[in-house]
């Protein structure tokens, strides 16, 4: 038996249609799995950035505890020349934190930055006047250091508990 | 919520916070609100996710065993506040104002609160004395 020329061109007409139609099972599981691996991805670069953001967080808060214990430094050392420089960059400084990581923190620590401000901005108000620094006496000295304890206490625990927790996500997602 | 500085603005405070911080000191008293104390905090988690806390005043070194609060504030669930009291006594005194019913409230609350903590400490002395 011989095919004509038209069965010929049918028979191939057949096995185009199942290569295309197997051409086209693979590109479509091609495509589910490259569409996984984005999401897989996308979740990778959400992790990251979260781990990042933490990770500034947790900076900037130490930071803030430095330039905290920086100034009790100042006052404990008398060095009154520098005290109200330290302390006039203390309160914007608290405030960007406090605004820019509010996400972040936990109620319990946003009150407790709040009162550390409202105890920074009272030092700030007892700070002498320029020229009547030795009139302060201990007792004035020690309430100012009472007054900034509190920034301290509250930054480092936060920061603390930031990088921990930026350590933390990179772990629990391996 | 309350952002009003109660020393200056005392009389103008919304019943209903005082209404809430009085049924936060009952309940306490009832002993169905539990407390604990933390750094520089006291603080309670209540039923439906209400957050209470207390933020401590520095301990002064003149009179290191009071103890007295400079911020409450109440949560709910969704972390917005309902409720927050300052406690700024100094300028109390100084502008020579009467404390707001809210404050008042507040600060009964607080010798509650701080009554109870103390009477777990009682408790955990006589549990340690009975071993």
């Amino acid at each position: 038996m011989t095919l004509t020329f038209d069965q010929y061109v049918g028979i191939a007409g057949l096995v185009a249609g199942v290569v295309g139609v197997a051409a086209g099972i693979v590109g479509v599981v091609y495509a589910v799995k490259l569409d996984q691996k984005l999401k897989t991805a996308q979740q990778a670069e959400k992790q990251i950035e979260k781990k990042f953001m933490h990770y500034m967080a947790a900076q900037e808060f130490e930071e803030l505890t430095r330039k905290a214990a920086g100034m009790m430094g100042s006052i404990r050392g008398r060095e009154w020349t520098l005290v109200p420089g330290l302390a006039d960059a203390i309160g914007p400084s608290l405030g960007q934190v406090r605004g820019a990581r509010n996400r972040l923190l936990q109620s319990l620590e946003k009150d407790r930055l709040d009162v550390a401000a409202t105890n920074v901005q009272a030092f700030i108000d007892s700070l002498p006047l320029a020229g009547h620094e030795e009139e302060l006496t201990g007792d004035q000295i020690q309430t100012m250091l009472l007054r900034c304890r509190p920034l301290i206490d509250v930054a480092s625990e936060i920061a603390g508990r930031l990088r921990v927790e930026s350590m933390q996500q990179s772990g629990d997602k391996k | 919520m309350s952002t009003r500085n109660n020393a200056f603005f005392g009389l103008s405070d919304d019943p209903r916070e005082v209404e809430l911080i009085q049924s936060l000191v009952e309940k306490t008293r009832q002993g169905k609100i539990s407390w604990s104390k933390q750094a520089n905090a006291l603080t309670a988690t209540i039923p439906r996710g209400f957050q209470i806390n207390f933020v401590l005043a520095p301990t002064s070194f003149i009179s290191p065993n009071l103890t007295n609060w400079q911020l409450l504030t109440v949560r709910d669930t969704s972390g917005s506040e309902l409720v927050r009291v300052t406690n700024a006594p100094m300028i109390s005194v100084l502008a020579g104002t009467a404390k707001s019913a809210l404050l008042d409230a507040a600060d009964e609350l607080f010798k509650v609160v701080n009554g109870a903590t103390g009477d777990d400490l009682d408790r955990a002395i006589n549990a340690i004395k009975k071993l």
